[in-house]
C-alpha cells in the first residue's frame, strides 16, 4: 500500500522530537536538580502534617486581633514613620537618580567613556539586597529610622537610576539634535528636550518606587532600621501573637492602599 | 557699497566621506545678505550636506567656507563655533519640535545657547521679554491662538511653522532650513514655504532652503543653485532658470 493512501501513514511522525545526546544529559541533570533540592528543604508530607495543626494554634492564638486604643495609636505612630521612611527615601533617592541617570544614559551623558562608572554604580545598588543594606546601615548608623531611609535611598537609586537612564536613552532623538544645533549645551538639552519627553516614564516609575519603598519599609524594621518592622520582630518575640495580627492586618491594609493609590496617580499622569 | 555683502562663500568646497565616495566637488558658492536662495537636487545629489558643511557641521576635504565673517574649519574651539551658530536659526525637515512642550516652549528653546540660555528650557521661568519675543515670533506664523497648546496637538503644518518661529524668536542674520516642506502636505507645503519666504524678507532675513520640490523653488527662491552629482549644475536668479532646466537636473 502506498502511504498516500494509507489513513496510519502519520503513525510514521513522531510524536516528540527527537533529543540529541546533550539535550538529553541537560535534561536529566536538571531534573536531578530538581528533585534533590525538593528531598533536601521542602516540607516532607509527614512534617507538613505534624506541623498543620501548630500553625492552626498559632492562628488561633491570633485572633482576636489585639484592639487595645493604647496599643493601636503606637502602631498607628509606627505606621506614620514607616511611610515617612518610605516617602523621603523615595523623594530623595529620585532627586539623587535624575543626576545619576543622566551620567549613565547613553548618547545623553556629558561624560563619553566615564558613563560606565555610573552604570556599575546603579547596578551594584540594585543587585545587593535591601535587608543587606539595612544591615549596613544600622551597624553605622545605629538602630532607627536614619537607617531605614538611607537603605530606601540606595534602593531606590538602584531602581530609578536604572529606568530613568534607559527613559532617556529613549526619548525623541529630532528635538535633541535641534536644539544642538542652535548652541544649547548638553544640560540644557537635557532639561529643555530629554527631561520633558521621558517625564511619563519618569513619573510611572517613581511611583512604582514609591510602591516598592512602602513594601520595604514595613519589613525593614526587622533589622532594626525603624518603622512598622519593629513592632511586628517585637510581638514575634515577646509571643505576642496579637498583636502581631493587628500588625499583619495594618500592614496588609496600609500597602493595598498603597498600591490602589499609585494606580490611580499612574492612569492620571500617563 | 554697491555690492551686498555676502554673508557665505565657499571656494572649490570638496566634501568625501572615504576616498571613492567624493560627495561635493568643486563648489564656488556665495550667498548674499538678504538672499532666499534654494537648493535643489535629486536624492543623494549632496544637498544636505552641503548645507551642513556651511554651518561646520562637516570637515572639509578640500577648500574653504566662510559663514559671517568667520571661517569654521580655521575655529579651534566649540565655544567659537556655537557663537557663530547662535547667529544663525535652524529648521529641520521633521520640525524637531519636543512634543509635551507647548507650542509656546519651544519657540523660546530658540533662545537656547544665548547668554542665560538656561532660563529657556521653559516658558515659565524663561525672562518675561523671550516669551514675549516668542509670542510675537508665533503672532508672526499666525499661531498666536495656538501658544498654549502641546506640540503633539499640533498638525504637521502647525508645527513646521511653529519651528520656523522658534528659528525667527533669535533674530538671526541667517535660517538655514533642510527640506522644510518635504514631510507635508502639499497645500501645507506652500502655506508654510510662503509664509516662510515673507518672514524672511520682511525682516531682512537671509534664507537658505534645500528642497526637491521643483515648484517651490521657482516660486519662492529668488535664486536656484542645482546640485547634481556633487556638482553645481546651474546657479541662477530664478526667474531665469526653465521649466526644462529643472527637468534636466532631476534627471539622468
Amino acid at each position: 500500500m502506498s502511504s498516500k493512501t494509507d489513513p496510519r501513514s502519520d503513525t510514521r511522525i513522531p510524536r516528540l522530537s527527537s533529543l540529541s545526546a546533550l539535550e538529553f544529559t541537560v535534561l536529566i541533570i536538571v531534573g536531578a536538580v530538581v528533585i534533590v533540592s525538593i528531598n533536601d528543604v521542602s516540607p516532607s508530607p509527614q512534617r507538613f502534617v505534624e506541623g498543620l495543626p501548630r500553625m492552626f494554634k498559632l492562628v488561633e492564638r491570633m485572633v482576636p486581633p489585639n484592639t487595645d486604643p493604647q496599643f493601636l495609636w503606637r502602631i498607628f505612630l509606627r505606621l506614620v514613620e514607616t511611610f515617612q521612611i518610605a516617602i523621603a527615601g523615595t523623594a530623595i533617592g529620585i532627586a539623587l537618580s535624575i543626576p545619576i541617570a543622566w551620567m549613565s544614559a547613553r548618547g545623553v551623558t556629558p561624560l563619553a567613556a566615564g558613563a560606565f562608572v555610573f552604570k556599575s554604580f546603579v547596578s551594584f545598588f540594585r543587585t545587593v539586597p535591601d535587608l543587606v543594606w539595612a544591615l549596613i546601615f544600622v551597624a553605622s548608623v545605629g538602630l532607627g529610622a536614619v537607617a531605614g531611609t538611607m537603605t530606601i535611598i540606595v534602593d531606590t537609586i538602584g531602581f530609578c537610576g536604572r529606568f530613568f537612564a534607559e527613559a532617556m536613552e529613549d526619548a525623541d532623538k529630532e528635538p535633541q539634535e535641534a536644539l544642538d544645533a542652535i548652541g544649547a549645551g548638553r544640560f540644557t538639552v537635557l532639561c529643555g528636550a530629554v527631561i520633558p519627553d521621558a517625564m511619563p516614564s519618569f513619573i510611572n516609575t517613581g511611583l512604582f518606587a514609591l510602591e516598592k519603598a512602602v513594601r520595604s519599609s514595613v519589613v525593614l524594621g526587622l533589622v532594626g532600621a525603624g518603622g512598622i518592622g519593629q513592632e511586628l520582630k517585637v510581638a514575634f518575640d515577646l509571643f505576642q501573637y496579637q498583636n502581631a495580627s493587628a500588625i499583619i492586618l495594618a500592614i496588609f491594609v496600609i500597602v493595598l492602599l498603597m498600591e490602589h493609590l499609585t494606580d490611580r496617580l499612574r492612569i492620571r499622569f500617563s | 557699497m554697491l555690492q551686498k555683502s555676502n554673508l557665505i562663500r565657499c571656494e572649490n568646497l570638496a566634501k568625501s566621506f572615504g576616498p571613492d565616495t567624493a560627495v561635493l566637488r568643486g563648489i564656488n558658492l556665495d550667498i548674499f545678505e538678504g538672499e532666499c536662495v534654494a537648493l535643489i537636487g535629486s536624492n543623494g545629489a549632496g544637498k544636505s550636506t552641503l548645507l551642513k558643511s556651511l554651518i561646520g557641521l562637516h570637515p572639509l576635504t578640500e577648500g574653504s567656507v566662510v559663514t559671517l565673517g568667520e571661517e569654521f574649519n580655521a575655529l579651534p574651539t566649540g565655544k567659537q563655533r556655537q557663537k557663530i551658530r547662535r547667529q544663525i536659526g535652524f529648521v529641520f525637515q521633521n520640525h524637531g519640535l519636543v512634543k509635551r512642550l507647548t507650542a509656546l516652549s519651544n519657540v523660546v528653546h530658540g533662545m537656547l545657547g544665548m547668554t542665560r540660555g538656561w532660563r529657556a528650557v521653559h516658558q515659565a521661568i524663561a525672562p518675561s521679554e523671550w516669551r514675549e519675543a516668542g509670542l510675537s515670533a508665533l503672532n508672526a506664523v499666525r499661531l498666536r491662538d495656538k501658544a498654549a497648546t502641546r506640540a503633539d496637538q499640533l498638525s504637521g503644518g502647525q508645527s513646521q511653522r511653529v519651528a520656523i518661529a522658534r528659528a525667527l524668536v533669535r533674530n538671526p542674520r541667517l535660517i538655514i532650513a533642510d527640506e522644510p516642506a518635504a514631510s507635508l502636505d502639499p497645500v501645507a507645503g506652500h502655506e508654510v514655504m510662503k509664509q516662510f519666504s515673507n518672514l524672511t524678507k520682511d525682516n531682512g532675513i537671509t534664507l537658505v532652503f534645500t528642497s526637491h520640490d521643483m515648484d517651490h523653488a521657482a516660486r519662492y527662491a529668488d535664486r536656484i543653485v542645482a546640485l547634481k552629482a556633487g556638482k553645481i549644475y546651474f546657479d541662477r536668479p530664478s526667474h531665469k532658470v526653465s521649466k526644462r532646466d529643472l527637468q534636466n537636473v532631476f534627471q539622468d
